[in-house]
Parts: structure tokens; C-alpha cells; sequence
């Protein structure tokens, strides 16, 4: 009866990863695959393994060039997020004064807000002052997009942070900016890097502003180049599973890093709501 | 947090200070536009820097008469509600597995994230790839272990498409919900379990009379939640099927897109938000409403 | 006196130098946008842009690639936003489709002075003729034809040089192939609403004597009636030997069918022969070429359009520019470089480059003469939708910008509705659309 149960227990845990995760094993080692080899019977391991859809990715598409343009923007962004965002979450949740309660509210509802209504707006606006077309317009895009998560975000890190500590140093006599810098930032670091990842891998991922914001090749960003790629080249396959491949790198290896603190500060802010 | 020092909360301004590069930001890129959107909606936009016609109700009229809009606020409907529901079950089955005491449990409910953590155009190329009517090995499966004849057009016949773009925004979702489900289940006192064990009380039992009413405001909090984002979803629909076959998929924010950028009627797209934005406030405060009744019962 | 005669002769003379050497080398820099997405095409234009650059100093072509799929929303975006280009590539029907936004300059003069040199066919010139003025400078053609597979035909029982010529035929060859056991699905069929679909039906409409979709008044639409309804049922007769999946097909998924052997005909533009030869598992011999089927009572015939370049930019130095690109992209040896970027795919305009040896020196056009004289004398029939008419609708481009035909196709194909239904919703979009 318990060998039952243990056979039971490892093969649903075994079912749910084989759902979640096992696809991108599988198109991991179809990037591995030549092109005839996927157009044919599947197997499980390549026949022979090849790396020649990732020297097409980088010969035949800017791949680099879209890289590197979601790199910038990325960055970009989750360091504007994470700087404005971490200003107003100590704003809201450490001062006091009239409306903040307001304010709270405004970011969470500016966040479930459907985004499509500012698409066009924002389209003519950007046109309008010649910023259309640049990876500024798409930082002013994401930034909107996601920092105001991150105040929601930081308001569980935040509570963790004692007020008892800040007050100490106050007493003691250091400023307000050097309490901020010296005792509050340390401590609430976690959060911040929790904001920082999200908002690089909201930034990386994000395509609906990307796809409309950006019009020359040069600015395009990953999903959008290769999403071009998808509709313009349905059946190359193995290039697509290799770009697939090298799209999700980055967020893995950030995840790697940071995904403690990231998944902590989800479900701080999903469980405290 | 109510209780603030006196010490830091002296003087207003260095707070305002604080929040006003947030503030501004999302004023000049989010506050401005949606007000814009409102002006747009009530004239005749049809290039960029062409003069402006007030056109009054007109556009508001035309989205109303048109079949494929009422079409796309059902589909809407059925895309959001199906996505909560499947999201809460499938969230809550995936947790209460993960849940479990096994080798690399730790190792395992952070990486079980990874469908959500990747952009949705790796969904799109994995899942394309996967469920292709030729080339794809789910189809490949299916018909050597003789369940079909003719390969499934998952994602380009009129039976299969919705389905098959729901359980896969389901696959995108389904991790991020139980990541925080994990972590509310985790809140749940063991000793209430081993009480009850020892009761008798069966594994059922305890599961509905302990470990969900434990977690069931944080299910609440994740079905308001997916709602609204289901609701909103572009890209998963717009990458996989463009919204096709024909109209299938189209819910409203795909609707609103090709309204705007493959007709452009950028006015009559803007009639359309405001009207699902509308629709999104009555359900938000009707919800809130049935919660807080809900609440008071208590 | 004299001296400062002299020195004033001096220093204005270093004036003029200056003035004409700042502005030499400050070329006139002109931005070009063009469609021909595929690595090769690519390549091709951009050597050809860095070639004209180097012989003329004073100009700077810098090519871009766009995509067809997306270009209908993104150059109107790109303009309206000042981020459009100065001159790109073009085809009636999107040419008309970018007008409305009032920044297409006629090129009349230009067309005219090349005239002189050279005699354009008047398929490829005549659709950029309307409102007195032409629009654009052609600059190559394309045209449908029936691509099949000599090997399979040949495993199939089949006379591998006896092609289907007939409609009747056609559907007798794909019933005889599926039940030969050697292909599973003997035709690929696109079926996305894309313009690879647009296509297709309008080439069916052709040779079935339904190519007007707009009657002599072009705002009446005459999209609705029997022998458009034909073409589409016969379309859908084809679609049914087409492989599962079609209805998401563009012009990608039937050529990989094709060269990997899952299916023995597909009828298409003339990339397959340049293709057939990067992709497919059979020498070019095996590739068989014939004119697209007609039905008995039909006309022969297919779509045929040519590609031109239009000029979006009203500054006179970067026009003047343009007209000397084009005169230089005109020359027989030029031209036909630029057309063996896929040999056999892009057919001249002017007579003087299709009866250059330049043209018919490339290896892969060796091969295939018969292939690229069938779809020349196709082009001789080839037609267009909405420029069927000596008037053309200002609003036509909205067919295609919104793969209007390719719609209509998926009511039958996805929606299950009958041919006759389908047409009179088509003919109803249609409608609508040029509102």
C-alpha cells in the first residue's frame, strides 16, 4: 500500500513536470536535429546532432541585432522600474501624508488596466514628438507596463522591513537619504532585485508595444523578430527551435540567479492582497 | 504598518518627491493616452496628422451594429471565464502535487515557474511546432496509438483552435498561479492535519474542511486576477493563430488590434476599449460586491 | 589693385571649392525599402545598392528589407509616423493602398525618358498608369504556372510529360495520384488569408473568365456572380487533396510539400525553380512546369503583376536621385542580375532585357528555358484584380491590404459554407471596404 502510494506521488509529480516543462526539452533537442531528420519520423534524440540552425540564426537573421535591442531595452527598463518603483513603494508604505492610500490604489488599478486602450493614443503620441521608432519609446512603453506591479510587489518585502531599525538610525542622528541608502536598501534589497528580474523578463517578453512601437528592422526586439520570422517562415522549424532556445536563456539564467527572491516577492504580494 | 514613526513621517514633501517620477510617468504614457483615447473615440481618426472631425456617437454606433464585435464579446466571455476556471483547478492540482514531501521538492516548485518566465513567442514556436497537423509529434502520438486517422488541425480548424489557445494560455498560467497557491498551502498548520488524521477524518475530508477554506481568499485573490488578465490577453492569441481560422479566435483585444492597425479605424478601435473597458468595471465591482457580501456572511 | 583682384579670385575660388566639396561629400542619402525577404534576395540587393553607390559618389541608396505579410500595416504606420522611406518597392494594388495617405509622387517624366531607351511591356506599365500619371517604374514581373514533380508522377503511372492542361485534368491526375498510393495528398493548397491564398483564387478566377471584380463603373462590385462561384467551388475541389493543415498554408509550407515529396503539384509564382534547387531531393530535371489548368470553357491566363518602385519623397535633389538609380537599374546587364537573384522567378519588363543574353545566360535559366518562356507567355494574359478595367477604383488596395479573396476562401474552407454563400459575403466585404 505505501509502495503504491510512493509509485503514486513521484509519477504525478513526474506527470506535471513532463506538461510544464517537457516541451521546451523537447523543441531543446529538436534544435539539435537537421532538417531532415525533423521533417521525418520523430525520435526522441537526434540521429545526429547538429548545430547548423543556430549558424542560420545568426547568418540569415540579425538575430545579434534583436539581441542586443532587447538587452537595452530590458535593461533599461527594469532599472527605471526598479528605481522609480522601490522611490514610490518607500513613499507610499514609510511617509505619510494625504492620499497616499489614494496613490496605492491608482498603481494597482493603472496595472489591471487594459493596456490595448493606450496602444493607439500612445502610437500617435510618440509619432507626434518623434520618439516612435526608438528603444525610448519602448522603455517609456514597458516601464508604464510594469512598474506599477512593482510597487504591489514591494509592499510585502517592505512590511518585512522593521521600521524600529530605520527609526534607530534616525534617532542616532543620520539623515533621511543616507538612512534610505544605508539601513532601508540593504535590507529591502531582495525585493528590489525581485522587481529588477521581473521587469527585465516582462521587458523581454513583452510583444504587443514591441510589435507596434518599433517599425524599422534595426529597432525590432526578439519576440518581435521572430515573430516575424514565424509568419514569414513557417517551416523552418529548426531555426525557430534554435531561437526559441536562445530567447529563453537569458530569463533561465536570471532565473537561476534571482528566482528565490522572485517567486518570494510573488507570492508575498499574491498571498498578503 | 499603521504604526509609523513620528520621526519619519514629518514633512509631506519628501514623500511626494519620492513618488513623483512614478507618478509623472505613468501620468504622461498611461493617464494622458486613456483620456486621448477618449477624444479619438468621439472623432474621425483615420491617418496620423490628418485634421480632426468630431464625428459625435457615430463610432460608438458602428462597433455596436457590427456582428464580428458582439461576436468578439462572447468569445471574450468564453476565452476569460473557461481560462479562471481551468487556471484555478489546474493551479491547485498542480500545488497540491508539488505539495508533496519527494526528492527535490525545492529544486522543483521554483523551476515549475519556467512555462510563465518564457517570453509567449517561445510558446508560440514550441507549441506551433509540437501540434503541427504534419510535422508535430503530438499528432505523430495519436495516430500510431490509433485515436485518430486524420492529424488534428489544432490550431487552424474551427473545433480546435479555441480550445487548443485556451489550455495553452492554461499552460502559461497554470505554473505562476501554483507557485503562489504552493505558498499559501505551505501557511496551512500541520497540526490541524495530524488532528484531524488522527479523527479519522479521510484525506477528502481534510481537504475541504482544513486546507481549503485556509487558502481559499488567496484562490479568490487568484481568480480576480486571472480574470482580469485573461480578459486582456493579446499576444498568446495574436502569436498562435492571428485570431483565426477566420474569426475564432478573436477575442476583444485582438478585435480592437486589427481595428487599429490592419484596418486602420483607429477611432472606431477606440470606441471599442472604452466600451470593454466598461464591460471590465461592471464585472470588477460585481465581483467585488459578491466577495464582500460573501465576506459579511462570514 | 591687381593683387586683390587676384586674391579676391583666390579666396573666392577656395570658397567654391569648399562649397562644392562639402556637398560632394555629403551624398544624397535615400532610404529603400523592399520586400524580397529571402537571405539570396537579399544579398543580391544590397550588392547591386553598394554597387551603384560606389560609381556615383554623390548618391547613397541604403536598402532595408521589409516583409510582405506585414507591410500592408507597417509602411502606412512607418509614414503617418515620418519614419517612411524615400522610395521602395511596390505593386499596384499596395501602390493604390499607400496613395490614399497622399505621399506617392508620379514618376511620368522618369517613365517618359526611359521610354526613350527602352520599350516596357504594357502588362507591367499600363496598372501604374491612372489619374493621367504613372506611379511608379516597373521593374520585374511575376505569373502563376502548374510546378509538378516528374518523379512521382512517373511512380504514379503517370506521363511525366503530359502535365494536366485542363481542369477536368487537373482533378482526374490528383485523384489518379492519391489512389496510386505513391503521394497520400497530390496537390498543396494555401489556404491563410495571406496573399499567397489572394492569389491562387484570383488565378482560378482568371482562366475561368471571372478576372473583373469591379464593373465598368469601379465602385459597382461585380464580385458576385457564376463564374466566380466556380472558381471557388473548383478551388475548394483542389483544397480537398490538399494536406491537413492547409488553411494555415502560405507560400512557405506548399513549397517544402513539394521539394520534400508529401505532395506532386502545387500552382505558384516561379521561386520553385531557384528553390528546387537550394531545397528539394531531386535534380531540377525532376521539376516539371506547365501553364495553370483552364476549364473548358475558359481563357488561358493567371495573375500577373509586375513589381515596381515608387517614390515617396518630394525633395528634388533625392528625385533626381532616384531617376538615376533607376536608369542604371534599367540596363540589360544590370536589370538581368538583378533578376537572376532568383533565376527563372522574376521575369523582365522591357523587351530590351528579355532579348539581352545577359538575361538567359544564367545556368539555372539554361535549364529551365521551357519553364521561364511558359510563364512569359503567361504574363501576356496575366491580369490583376481591380486593374481589369481602363479605370481603376481608388480604393482597390483594400482587397488585397485586407486578403479579401483569401477571406472568402476560408468561409468555405473553415466555415463549411458553400461556394455561393461565401461569394456573396466576399462580394459584401468587399463592398464595405471601398466605402
Amino acid at each position: 500500500m505505501k509502495v503504491i502510494g510512493i509509485i503514486f506521488k513521484y509519477l504525478s509529480v513526474a506527470v506535471v513536470l513532463t506538461i510544464f516543462v517537457g516541451p521546451m526539452i523537447w523543441v531543446g533537442i529538436n534544435s539539435l536535429k537537421p532538417t531532415p531528420e525533423l521533417l521525418g519520423t520523430p525520435s526522441f534524440l537526434p540521429k545526429k546532432v547538429t548545430f547548423e540552425h543556430y549558424k542560420h540564426l545568426f547568418n540569415r537573421i540579425a538575430f545579434l541585432r534583436y539581441y542586443r535591442n532587447s538587452f537595452i531595452v530590458g535593461v533599461v527598463t527594469a532599472t527605471v522600474t526598479a528605481v522609480a518603483g522601490a522611490f514610490a513603494a518607500y513613499s507610499i508604505f514609510r511617509c505619510k501624508y494625504p492620499g497616499r492610500g489614494f496613490l496605492y490604489r491608482f498603481f494597482i488599478s493603472s496595472y489591471v488596466f487594459p493596456k490595448v486602450l493606450v496602444l493607439v493614443p500612445l502610437y500617435i503620441m510618440f509619432s507626434k514628438i518623434g520618439i516612435i521608432d526608438t528603444p525610448l519609446a519602448l522603455v517609456a512603453a514597458h516601464v508604464m507596463l510594469i512598474a506599477p506591479f512593482s510597487v504591489w510587489i514591494l509592499r510585502a518585502f517592505f512590511q518585512n522591513v522593521p521600521v524600529e531599525i530605520e527609526e534607530a538610525a534616525l534617532i542616532d542622528g543620520a539623515g533621511r537619504v543616507q538612512t534610505i541608502f544605508k539601513i532601508f536598501i540593504p535590507l529591502a534589497a531582495p525585493g528590489i532585485a525581485a522587481i529588477w528580474i521581473n521587469a527585465f523578463l516582462m521587458s523581454w517578453s513583452e510583444y504587443l508595444f514591441a510589435s507596434t512601437l518599433v517599425i524599422s528592422d534595426s529597432t525590432k526586439t526578439l519576440p518581435v523578430g521572430m515573430a516575424y520570422f514565424l509568419q514569414e517562415y513557417a517551416i523552418e522549424w529548426g531555426i525557430m527551435m534554435a531561437g526559441s532556445v536562445l530567447i529563453a536563456i537569458p530569463p533561465i539564467i536570471g532565473f537561476a540567479f534571482a528566482g528565490k527572491y522572485f517567486v518570494q516577492g510573488l507570492t508575498a504580494g499574491g498571498i498578503k492582497e | 504598518m499603521k504604526r509609523i514613526s513620528s520621526v519619519i513621517l514629518k514633512d509631506p514633501t519628501f514623500g511626494l518627491l519620492l513618488v513623483l517620477p512614478l507618478l509623472l510617468w505613468v501620468a504622461v504614457t498611461l493617464l494622458y493616452p486613456a483620456v486621448d483615447a477618449v477624444r479619438i473615440s468621439f472623432s474621425n481618426v483615420r491617418y496620423v496628422g490628418l485634421p480632426i472631425k468630431y464625428v459625435g456617437l457615430t463610432n460608438f454606433k458602428h462597433v455596436l451594429s457590427e456582428r464580428e464585435f458582439w461576436d468578439s464579446v462572447i468569445r471574450t466571455v468564453i476565452w476569460s471565464v473557461s481560462n479562471v476556471a481551468l487556471q484555478l483547478v489546474g493551479s491547485l492540482g498542480v500545488a497540491l502535487v508539488l505539495n508533496q514531501e519527494y526528492k527535490g521538492k525545492e529544486f522543483i516548485r521554483n523551476w515549475i515557474i519556467l512555462p510563465w518566465v518564457l517570453p509567449t513567442i517561445v510558446l508560440a514556436i514550441v507549441w506551433k511546432w509540437i501540434l503541427d497537423p504534419t510535422h508535430g509529434v503530438a499528432n505523430y502520438i495519436l495516430i500510431r496509438l490509433g485515436i485518430v486517422e486524420r492529424p488534428i488541425e489544432f490550431l487552424s480548424s474551427t473545433t480546435w483552435t479555441l480550445p487548443t489557445a485556451i489550455l495553452l494560455n492554461c499552460w502559461r498560467w497554470i505554473p505562476y498561479f501554483s507557485v503562489i497557491v504552493l505558498a499559501a498551502l505551505q501557511t496551512v498548520p500541520k497540526e490541524l492535519h495530524e488532528a484531524a488524521a488522527i479523527d479519522g477524518a479521510s484525506r477528502w475530508k481534510r481537504f475541504t474542511h482544513i486546507t481549503l477554506p485556509f487558502i481559499s481568499p488567496v484562490l479568490k485573490v487568484i481568480a480576480l486576477n486571472s480574470l482580469l488578465w485573461s480578459a486582456n490577453i493579446f499576444d498568446t492569441i495574436w502569436l498562435l493563430t492571428r485570431g483565426g481560422p477566420l474569426d475564432h479566435t478573436t477575442t476583444l483585444p485582438i478585435y480592437i488590434y486589427s481595428k487599429a492597425f490592419r484596418s486602420f479605424r483607429f477611432s472606431e478601435a477606440a470606441a471599442a476599449i472604452l466600451m470593454f473597458l466598461g464591460l471590465l468595471l461592471l464585472v470588477i465591482i460585481y465581483l467585488r460586491i459578491l466577495f464582500k457580501e460573501e465576506g459579511a456572511q462570514r | 589693385m591687381k593683387a586683390r583682384t587676384i586674391l579676391l579670385v583666390v579666396f573666392l575660388g577656395c570658397l567654391l571649392m569648399t562649397v562644392l566639396y562639402a556637398t560632394s561629400t555629403k551624398p544624397i542619402k535615400l532610404v529603400f525599402w523592399h520586400m524580397e525577404a529571402r537571405p539570396h534576395r537579399v544579398e543580391r540587393i544590397k550588392e547591386l545598392c553598394e554597387e551603384f553607390n560606389k560609381t556615383h559618389p554623390g548618391i547613397e541608396i541604403m536598402p532595408q528589407v521589409q516583409s510582405w505579410g506585414e507591410i500592408y500595416q507597417l509602411a502606412p504606420a512607418a509614414i503617418q509616423a515620418g519614419r517612411g522611406p524615400d522610395f521602395m518597392l511596390t505593386i499596384p494594388d499596395f501602390l493604390l493602398y499607400i496613395k490614399a495617405l497622399g505621399v506617392v509622387q508620379p514618376v511620368t517624366d522618369i517613365i517618359k525618358d526611359l521610354q526613350q531607351k527602352y520599350t516596357f511591356f504594357d502588362s507591367a506599365l499600363e496598372p501604374y498608369y491612372f489619374d493621367k500619371e504613372y506611379w511608379a517604374v516597373p521593374i520585374y514581373g511575376m505569373t502563376f504556372a502548374l510546378w509538378y514533380r516528374k518523379d512521382i508522377f512517373r511512380k504514379a503511372g503517370l506521363d511525366p510529360n503530359r502535365p494536366p492542361r485542363t481542369w477536368k485534368e487537373l482533378l482526374e491526375y490528383c485523384e489518379k495520384l492519391k489512389n496510386s498510393g505513391v503521394v497520400k495528398y497530390p496537390i498543396a493548397v494555401p489556404g491563410a488569408i495571406h496573399m499567397a491564398t489572394d492569389q491562387l483564387i484570383y488565378t482560378l478566377m482568371v482562366v475561368n473568365k471571372a478576372e473583373h471584380i469591379f464593373g465598368e463603373d469601379p465602385n459597382k462590385v461585380i464580385f458576385d456572380n457564376p463564374r466566380t462561384v466556380e472558381a471557388y467551388a473548383f478551388y475548394k475541389k483542389l483544397f480537398d487533396y490538399s494536406p491537413p493543415g492547409s488553411t494555415s498554408w502560405a507560400w512557405d509550407e506548399p513549397r517544402t510539400a513539394l521539394f520534400t515529396g508529401q505532395v506532386a503539384m502545387v500552382m505558384e509564382k516561379g521561386h520553385y525553380i531557384k528553390g528546387w534547387v537550394d531545397n528539394a531531393n531531386a535534380p531540377l530535371s525532376e521539376l516539371g512546369c506547365a501553364p495553370a489548368p483552364i476549364p473548358e470553357d475558359g481563357q488561358p491566363g493567371a495573375i500577373y503583376y509586375s513589381n515596381g518602385l515608387m517614390l515617396l519623397t518630394n525633395d528634388p535633389q533625392k528625385r533626381a536621385a532616384f531617376k538615376e538609380f533607376v536608369e542604371w537599374l534599367h540596363q540589360p546587364n544590370v536589370m538581368s542580375r538583378l533578376l537572376h537573384m532568383d533565376p527563372g522567378f522574376f521575369l523582365p519588363v522591357t523587351r530590351e532585357v528579355l532579348y539581352s543574353d545577359a538575361f538567359w545566360s544564367d545556368p539555372v535559366i539554361k535549364e529551365k528555358i521551357p519553364a521561364v518562356l511558359i510563364q512569359i507567355e503567361t504574363a501576356k494574359h496575366g491580369k490583376l484584380f481591380g486593374f481589369t478595367r481602363d479605370t481603376v477604383n481608388p480604393n482597390a488596395g483594400v482587397v488585397s491590404a485586407e486578403n479579401i479573396l483569401a477571406w472568402t476562401a476560408q468561409l468555405i474552407t473553415v466555415k463549411g459554407l458553400s461556394p455561393e454563400e461565401a461569394v456573396k459575403l466576399g462580394a459584401k466585404k468587399i463592398e464595405e471596404a471601398i466605402k
